[in-house]
């Protein structure tokens, strides 16, 4: 286990510092001088070079980079062009309404997964199977942004039952602020629901005729007890790391969602900051992704072994 | 072999059943309607949608960003209502003949939000800040030809080595703000309303001031809140639900619905006009005959109808008519008509022009939408149109470092002092104008009519820079853009100035 977790820590270490020198490059082949975006169109030629000065885009791009990141390592992540503020104030009201709407729609679409991809494994009549299985690919092919739109205009415009957009903590206000989570949780539990229920589908329907679900059921195990102790555990091994990545990337912001439901989260920041050109901004929430993802993956990982207990984490690294 | 099994019922009824009772519980406890107003009228809070973003909340530079709000937290020494100047935080000032001295005596018994009280050397520092060209005040570089002293805590001088009439009005738009305070997140003012909070791009909120010093203007509503929607079918859906009461500079393709829909268009005299840009340094565009030629090419009317849904007014004139400099004769030779078109290309040599327009469909989605159509009638006399759509801050970018032939945009600050209009580099002389335009007689007719002391004379020299710059058509007036905005059946109260500022006085929400 020691192994496992140095290696790994490692291979984070590695991870990151190349993940900052390749946003950091790559940002800056952006078309577009973010000294003219700042100052507008009619900034005067002088208002744009001190605009440069300002936020040092007039220094050589190593410099830059070894600025950015010696701060980085004292913990200040900067100063965003835009707002003319720290970094870390635009991130860290950020990072709430996107929590709140990416855990309890990732947790409902987990649900609806399962619901789905496990009713369709396990049919009663065969029409059953048939009928879920075109539920979830409607879910799944149908446009994010579009089951969005359609929920507001529904539920919010015309029935008027929930609010169109915007976020209100619910430790703030319980009723306004989880009114306002239902329309995007259930926007996203069903379409990423629907999207992992063929995942979950396929793993129970491979474990369901295995030979050691058969004998526990010849044996008198009932359906219930057959599902729990000897099928559920073993499906669950692939559908998990399709959890954990379906989770990092919402994680990273759900953008189309943010947008249309003016929700202001991870997402909303990354889309304003990169018209914006606020360099700094997108440069540590691509870093955020990136930790997000590496720290999920190890999740991941670890998971399997709490599963599975047959999984050596020495394999897995 | 496949095992079929069953769930037991009881689990099936509890799955279908706890969502739906949960969905009708929070449903019924939040309503929906989102946060519009309490009681009605007074007390009421007052919440406006806006697609423009809210980075931060310095009021510079002057743009449909900032104008939302500006009036709210802060006051200008000076306003303007369309036609004069009428005090503010200045109670009085004196200015020579020559338009180049101003002193300035200011109000008693103002205070900022915070309670301190405002003096000349306040604003003096604000003048002073306004003229750093990193700090991009609208007219800062005019600010700054000046010098300001200060004479006693409530009066100051500024004094300008030419004349420089339009001082009062850029007055108008400077913000007095308290420069020691958080001027990005919590700036300091001395307006109707203060900041309650602010997330950016996010949410502005502010709460009434009920120390304001202008007792006969102190706002109806508690508080204000200007939301940002990213997404104009959010911002209309959040119209229509009641979330907000109203919407800053909607598209003009959505106002048909909205009018339909019950809510009510509130709009002014045109500040600007869309226009077509022409880098006068890019071949064929460098020949005066090819842009009037394009000037006679365009068909006015049909944007007008397409482009603004009928709320702009076809122009040729530069100063739109809202302007005190327009004249009706302007217009009366704006005509649309292409074998003149044609016949002025051939005589240019240029018979088969072909040219590039950059645009944007999301920074200006009138001009963008209106272009299809300029290209298929230009197609009929030989000219090909190519269209270059781009995002806006690579559009900014190219025409800032002049790596365009034509551009679209538009452009404000023509409905109020002449002078203004040549704070912008579309149309500043030198090595700042956007057209690359040099011609020896340009500057010169800015600078006289700029320096020109007599107001007749001055606006008949403004007049006569008008038909100049229409017959050189570096840049061609298309339409007028007037500010639209657009309130729910709830609000009441709501209006805007001439230059396109809320007044946030009478605003609230039944």
């Amino acid at each position: 286990m020691t192994r496992f977790l140095a290696r790994r820590g490692l291979q984070s270490l590695l991870t990151l510092f190349v993940a900052s020198v390749v946003v950091f490059g790559l940002l800056r082949l952006i078309p577009g001088d973010p000294a003219i975006i700042l100052a507008g169109a009619d900034a005067t030629p002088a208002t744009i070079q001190a605009t440069r000065v300002q936020f040092g885009l007039d220094r050589n791009i190593a410099v830059q980079y070894w600025t950015w990141i010696s701060a980085l390592f004292h913990g200040n992540l900067g100063t965003s062009f835009s707002s003319r503020g720290p970094v870390s104030e635009l991130i860290g009201p950020a990072v709430m309404p996107t929590l709140f709407m990416v855990l309890g729609g990732v947790l409902l679409a987990i649900v609806v997964a399962l619901a789905l991809g496990i009713g369709a494994a396990v049919p009663r009549r065969r029409g059953v199977d048939a009928g879920l299985t075109a539920f979830a690919s409607v879910l799944y092919g149908a446009p994010i942004f579009w089951l969005a739109l359609l929920a507001i205009l529904l539920f919010a415009v015309e029935l008027r039952w929930f609010p169109v957009g915007g976020f209100v903590s619910p430790f703030q206000d319980p009723a306004f602020g989880l009114s306002s989570l239902v329309l995007p949780w259930a926007v996203l539990a069903l379409a990423v629901g629907g999207s992992l229920s063929r995942f979950v589908r396929a793993a129970f329907i491979e474990e369901l005729e295995s030979d050691h679900v058969r004998l526990a059921r010849a044996k008198g195990a009932s359906a219930w007890r057959a599902i729990r102790k000897h099928v559920f555990r073993n499906a669950m091994v692939p559908v998990v790391t399709v959890f954990g990545v379906a989770f990092a990337t919402l994680l990273g912001g759900a953008v189309v969602l943010e947008t249309v439901f003016t929700w202001p989260g991870l997402g909303s920041l990354m889309i304003n900051s990169v018209n914006s050109r606020d360099y700094p901004t997108v440069q540590v929430l691509l870093l955020i992704y990136v930790v997000t993802f590496v720290v999920i993956n190890f999740l991941t990982d670890i998971s399997y072994s709490l599963i599975d207990p047959r999984i050596r984490l020495s394999e897995r690294a | 072999m496949t095992v079929k099994l069953s769930f037991p019922a009881r689990i099936r009824r509890i799955a279908l059943i706890a969502p739906l009772a949960a969905m009708l519980v929070l449903s019924a406890c939040a309503g929906g309607g989102g946060q519009a107003g309490g009681a009605g009228g007074a007390d009421s809070s007052f919440v406006l949608g806006q697609s423009a973003p809210i980075n931060n909340l310095i009021p510079h530079p002057f743009t449909q960003s900032t104008m939302t709000w500006e009036r709210a937290l802060f006051d200008t020494l000076v306003t303007y209502d369309g036609g004069t100047i009428t005090p503010s935080l200045a109670a009085h000032w004196n200015v020579d003949p020559a338009s180049t001295r101003y002193q300035i005596t200011l109000r008693d018994g103002v205070t900022f939000h915070d309670g301190k009280k405002l003096d000349a050397q306040t604003v003096a520092d604000v003048l002073k800040w306004a003229t750093d060209a990193k700090n991009n005040v609208s007219g800062g570089a005019v600010i700054g030809s000046g010098k300001v002293s200060v004479d006693s805590p409530t009066s100051l001088t500024v004094t300008f080595p030419t004349a420089t009439p339009q001082f009062l009005y850029l007055l108008a738009v400077v913000p007095i703000v308290d420069l020691t305070s958080d001027i990005n997140a919590h700036p300091n003012g001395t307006g109707p309303f203060k900041v309650d909070s602010f997330v950016a791009n996010v949410s502005l909120k502010m709460a009434r001031n009920d120390n304001y010093w202008n007792k006969n203007a102190m706002p109806k509503a508690k508080s204000f809140e200007v939301k940002v929607f990213s997404d104009n079918a959010a911002a209309q859906a959040a119209l229509t639900s009641g979330q907000v009461q109203a919407l800053a500079f909607p598209p003009y393709n959505q106002l048909s619905a909205l009018e339909k829909a019950g809510d009510k268009i509130v709009t002014d005299k045109a500040p600007g006009n869309f226009m077509l840009r022409i880098n006068t340094t890019s071949g064929p565009m460098a020949d005066i005959r090819v842009r009037q030629a394009l000037s006679l090419a365009i068909d006015r009317a049909t944007f007008a109808k397409v482009g603004t849904a009928g709320r702009g007014t076809p122009t040729c004139s530069v100063y739109p008519p809202g302007s005190a400099v327009y004249q009706a004769t302007f217009d009366a030779n704006c005509k649309y008509d292409l074998q003149a078109a044609k016949a002025l290309l051939a005589q240019a040599g240029y018979s088969n022009l072909s040219f590039t327009v950059d645009t944007s469909t999301v920074r200006q989605p009138e001009l963008a939408s209106y272009l299809p159509i300029l290209q298929e009638q230009l197609k009929t006399i030989g000219v090909t149109l190519t269209i270059n759509d781009i995002s806006a801050n690579l559009m900014s970018d190219r025409v800032l470092s002049g790596a365009y032939q034509v551009a679209t945009d538009w452009y404000p600050w023509s409905n109020a002092d002449p002078a203004l209009l040549f704070i912008s580099g579309s149309w500043a002389p030198g090595t700042r104008n956007l057209e690359k335009f040099t011609d020896p007689a340009y500057a010169p007719q800015v600078s006289a009519a700029q320096a020109e002391a007599d107001p007749a004379k001055r606006m008949q020299l403004y007049r006569q820079l008008n038909e100049y710059l229409m017959d050189q058509s570096i840049v061609i007036p298309i339409a007028t853009r007037p500010y639209v905005y657009v309130t729910g059946p709830k609000a009441t109260g709501f209006a805007m100035d001439p230059l396109g500022m809320i007044s946030p006085t009478a605003l609230s929400a039944s």
